[in-house]
């Protein structure tokens, strides 16, 4: 029983996450932000390809993830190559500049009217202001009283 | 009545409390440490304070749990006893086996994600955040329990950790803040593989996947991101494919659930599992040098279970070694190339419409196609210096 539920527990965690990505991979629009969900799916795959390795007591599941792992790196190195060439090309990572690639027939995509962004959404990182410097005390800087 | 509380009586007691390691006093100084670090949340009001302290607050609790034997016999017993309570009385109510909880938890899920997702409101993006978090939990409550409360904890937390950063990862504004919540979720990927005593392949997974794939991909969003929040990151594809997409991965993840747990009973329906020692020599395949013989992979506690791993690498799948080792060359070698055709193919500032594989012959073309390998390069790099 108890490796009975760890399957089943394993194997919805493995669901979870290809369905997590497969939705990210629809949804957004950023190239790289769909690249991440593809590479979502795959860590889900990786996980039931575990489960079922554990379950049925064969290496081959574990094995069959160490060559997803390899070829996973293969395909971010070759996906990151080509979408930075496609930025180049115009300047944007979104997928609506190539939309002219989809087929005969279907119509285009075009955005709405897009709200502004409000102040509260907006958060940069925060740094102390560097070049200021604290005021000394002139007597201080005459007679030391501690080294 | 008497039914229910003769089907309750009759799950209490199947579980008993792991023993944990350690003394009780370290357990409650590592509870303090968390309740404390939920407090300072709390009331310093850091960024998505109230999650991260509800958090944080009941993490504390469980791990406070765990140093005394008599609240954990008494939470596990009384969780099981609810859960199983839930679901006899849906099961009793609906007069037909709606599998509850796993079926509300990830309806909670699928809409709590709909509400998180890009184009809303910070109130709604939170709501919909807690929402998914208790549809996660539902849902994990609803399957078989594994054996003993630690192991049961542990993979809680684990699984929260992966499923709700993969959450956040998809759900987030910025690129930037996706990448990071996805090597999040690829910590919580590798703890799940050492839960399962995959240890190679979870430190493989925080090495090469965390550790080299993210960080080639923060590289990538450093030289290509926008300024500020872009817009498409914050409409995607406008609002109707956002539930559509929501709920067709719900109703996919709905089936894939219930094709294995077989509705409110939870019993499997799995094939009994093959005999545990797998024998190299069965099937004719040369036995590897120096690979210890039939350790099973669940066996954790043998000293040679990793080593059997290579062993089964470098014996039986020799060539498909061999062969990823030529596909990673491969894909180096084409990565470089497609980055120096692309270079290559740019059009250049004046020079737009004239063709760039002819060797430079006229005058015209000295800055920046003087000789087809160096100038083009120093007129691109004129052009990323400009821009």
């Amino acid at each position: 029983m108890n490796e009975i539920a760890l399957l089943q527990n394993y194997l919805f965690i493995g669901a979870a996450l290809f369905v997590l990505g497969m939705i990210g991979f629809i949804v957004r629009r950023n190239m790289i932000v769909m690249f991440l969900c593809a590479e979502m799916m795959l860590q889900g795959v990786s996980i039931s390809l575990v489960a079922w390795g554990r379950y049925h007591q064969d290496w081959g599941g574990q094995m069959l993830v160490i060559f997803i792992i390899t070829v996973a790196a293969c395909e971010a190195a070759i996906a990151l190559a080509l979408i930075l060439m496609l930025y180049q090309q115009n300047h944007s990572l979104d997928m609506v500049v190539w939309q002219d690639l989809r087929e005969e027939g279907q119509t285009g995509y075009a955005d709405r009217a897009v709200p502004e962004e409000r102040d509260e959404d907006r958060v940069w990182p925060t740094l102390t202001p560097a070049g200021v410097e604290p005021e000394q005390d002139e007597q201080e800087k005459l007679h030391r009283s501690r080294v | 009545m008497i039914r229910i509380g003769y089907l309750l009586a009759q799950e209490v007691g199947t579980t008993e409390a792991a023993e944990v390691p350690g003394p009780v006093w370290g357990w409650l100084l590592l509870a303090a440490a968390i309740l404390g670090a939920a407090l300072y949340v709390w009331t310093r009001r850091l960024r998505g304070s109230w999650i991260l302290a509800v958090g944080l607050g009941l993490i504390g609790v469980a791990v406070l749990t765990l140093a005394f034997p008599s609240a954990r016999q008494t939470i596990w017993t009384g969780t099981q006893s609810f859960s199983g309570l839930l679901r006899r009385t849906m099961t009793f109510a609906l007069r037909h086996p709606f599998p509850f909880p796993i079926g509300w938890g990830i309806l909670a899920g699928a809409i709590g994600l709909i509400l998180a997702m890009p184009r809303t409101t910070k109130r709604r993006q939170q709501l919909g955040t807690a929402l998914s978090l208790l549809g996660l939990l539902a849902t994990l409550a609803g399957f078989n329990p594994l054996g003993g409360f630690t192991p049961q904890v542990v993979f809680w937390f684990l699984a929260v950790l992966t499923l709700g950063s993969a959450a956040a990862a998809i759900a987030m504004r910025s690129p930037v803040y996706t990448a990071i919540w996805f090597a999040i979720s690829l910590l919580g990927t590798a703890g799940l593989f050492l839960y399962q005593g995959a240890e190679f392949l979870g430190v493989a997974t925080v090495v090469v996947y965390a550790g080299a794939i993210v960080v080639t991909f923060l590289f990538v969003l450093m030289l290509a991101q926008p300024e500020g929040h872009a817009t498409y990151d914050r409409i995607s594809w406008g609002s109707l494919p956002k539930p559509i997409a929501v709920l067709t991965g719900a109703w996919l993840l709905a089936t894939l659930t219930f094709l294995f747990t077989d509705g409110a009973e939870a019993t499997p329906w799995l094939p009994a599992p093959a005999h545990p020692l797998p024998v190299l020599a069965a099937d004719g395949d040369p036995e590897p040098v120096g690979a210890p013989v039939g350790v099973p992979v669940g066996d954790l506690h043998h000293p040679s279970h990793m080593a059997h791993l290579g062993g089964q690498l470098f014996g039986r799948h020799l060539i498909s070694v061999e062969l990823a080792g030529t596909l990673l060359l491969i894909a180096l070698v084409g990565a470089v190339a497609i980055v120096i055709q692309g270079k290559r193919d740019l059009p250049a500032a004046g020079t737009a419409t004239e063709p760039r594989d002819v060797p430079g012959t006229g005058a015209n073309r000295v800055t920046t196609s003087g000789a087809p390998g160096d100038g083009t390069m120093e007129g691109d790099q004129e052009e990323a210096g400009r821009e």
